[in-house]
């Protein structure tokens, strides 16, 4: 019986032993599965966040108002914008504005110096009620721009009934002045830049505010491809006024709303063609410039599709499977970097 | 202990082993199974993100109005290549998916990054990306169908360009519609 049982255990103890080697790899597979699926996760939404953006990029405000943010302000932008950004251009980073899906927008009762100031708003023709949209939710920011196209981006500060107080932050030009019945829109500043110290794309909202947006990113880069010469936005034959034109008024003329930059350069350049051209980053930091300081610069508005190209890496080094040809852990069950390159073009701007 | 019992125990120590052995294998097929699905729908992801990726290449290509209202198309951009280069058809109608036409394919690796065109796939091709523009019958001049179909081709790519058919479970195909505006 002792005998027995010595042999038995033994055997139990080697094939135990056998199995448990076995099942070392397999554990580390299964441990390895979880945090791919966190890089596969992190990669949707890094990629669905960007795309929902640039998708928007440079729409609104409401059809009631003439023209689109995009004929006034660049949509996309190789530079972060608004208060705390540098300006500084880079192939890692970009901006986008739009104007915000739930609002529509007014007109200003009174002039508003550049630099900005207490003012009060009237409803536009798309507007139910003041404030029309005017807080300070989401960064509180808001676009004024006027019948000649000239626009600057805004933070409101605060607001009491149909006055509003509003600060420049950037987008355009802080001097002049914008007259009575000048259009002011709220909207939103997205931009996103890549923090290569924390390895982290980072998002920042044109008020001052910052926060990361995705872990562990190896990689961020931006390109850009549109048309090869600066081109005329598409005209609109909506009314400057009301959307209702009385009875033996005149017909609405057609009108394209530009920024005057975009204006100059239209004039000055040569015809655009139809074909889509690559347009290098040298291009779109190398003037001319649509306001001072602002890092805007004309050929932004020759932007109609980018692509963000993304490598993610798995958040915890001992689960990274390091890239040939460089120093780093080596696992055979360890994850390699993970690439996706996302393409968008920017609905407000197909049509031009 | 009574010689009918002997070895008992030895056989019992057997049995459990082997239970033991059965678990354990069903377990490793498990994880081999999980790690199959992961990649699966890797892949699976990655062919959809491609082909929303054609299409919105297809809707940068200039299909408008100019200030005088004529149409403005674009027929001269070559997206079959990356860059996009002025040696190809833009918009103009082309072949249907399946005939794999040239200017019509383009081969990607398993992050999606273009790596050739033409009739043969390169090493390393991952997946093959077919497309295809055609106006709408009874639609006008001024619609256009865009058609994007994607295969997985495996780390090693094929012989040539794969076949394609709607509603094959392997393919991953994207359709909508384009007007001038």
């Amino acid at each position: 019986m002792l005998v027995e049982l010595l042999v038995s255990t033994g055997i139990v103890l080697g094939l135990l032993g056998v199995v448990a080697t076995l099942l070392d790899p397999s554990g580390g597979v299964l441990a390895v599965q979880t945090h791919a699926v966190d890089l596969h996760q992190r990669q949707r939404a890094a990629l669905a966040e960007l795309h929902r953006d640039l998708l928007a990029a440079g729409s609104g405000p409401h059809p009631g108002m003439l023209g689109t943010v995009a004929h006034v302000m660049p949509a996309v932008a190789p530079v972060l914008r608004g208060e705390g950004a540098t300006g500084a251009v880079g192939a890692d980073r970009l901006s986008v504005v739009y104007a915000r899906s739930n609002a529509s927008g007014a007109r200003l009762a009174a002039p508003l110096p550049g630099a900005g100031g207490s003012v009060t708003v009237t409803q536009d023709t798309a507007c139910r009620s003041v404030p029309c949209g005017l807080t300070r939710d989401g960064g509180g920011l808001a676009i004024v721009y006027d019948d000649t196209g000239r626009a600057g981006l805004y933070r409101i500060t605060g607001r009491s009934g149909a006055t509003v107080e509003l600060i420049h932050v950037g987008g355009g030009p802080a001097g002049g002045t914008f007259a009575v019945g000048s259009r002011i829109a709220p909207v939103r500043v997205r931009g996103y830049y890549h923090d290569a110290g924390r390895q982290q794309i980072r998002v920042h909202n044109g008020a001052g505010a910052d926060r990361p947006a995705i872990e562990g990113v190896a990689r961020f880069g931006v390109r850009y491809y549109g048309a090869d010469q600066p081109a005329p936005p598409p005209s609109t034959t909506l009314p400057a006024g009301p959307l209702v034109v009385p009875p033996g008024s005149p017909a609405p003329v057609p009108v394209a709303l530009m920024a005057p930059c975009l204006a100059a350069a239209v004039a000055a350049g040569a015809p655009p063609t139809s074909r889509a051209a690559p347009i290098d980053l040298a291009e779109l930091a190398d003037g001319p410039w649509c306001g001072a300081g602002a890092a805007l610069d004309v050929d932004q508005f020759r932007i109609r599709r980018i692509r963000v190209e993304v490598t993610l890496r798995v958040v915890d080094d001992a689960w990274r499977r390091a890239p040939p040809g460089t120093l780093g852990p080596r696992r055979s069950t360890g994850i390699r970097d993970v690439g996706a390159t996302l393409d968008v073009t920017p609905r407000s701007l197909t049509s031009w | 202990m009574r010689g009918e019992e002997a070895g008992h125990a030895l056989v019992e120590a057997l049995i459990a082993s082997a239970v033991v052995i059965t678990v354990a294998a069903g377990v490793a097929q498990v994880a081999v199974m999980s790690a199959a699905s992961v990649r699966r729908d890797a892949a699976q992801g990655m062919a959809l993100f491609l082909a929303a990726q054609k299409l919105e290449q297809l809707a940068s290509l200039a299909w408008t109005y100019d200030a005088t209202l004529r149409p403005v198309s674009d027929v001269v951009t070559d997206l079959a290549v990356d860059p996009p280069a002025p040696t190809g058809q833009g918009l103009l109608p082309s072949p249907p998916i399946g005939a794999a036409a040239a200017g019509y394919i383009d081969y990607l690796d398993r992050d999606g990054a273009w790596i050739g065109t033409g009739s043969v796939p390169p090493a390393g091709t991952a997946f093959v990306r077919h497309w295809s523009v055609s106006p709408v019958p009874l639609s006008g001049p001024d619609v256009l169908l865009l058609q994007v179909a994607v295969v997985a081709a495996g780390p090693r790519g094929g012989a040539g360009p794969m076949a394609v058919r709607s509603g094959d479970p392997g393919v991953t195909w994207l359709v909508t519609v384009r007007v001038r505006q």
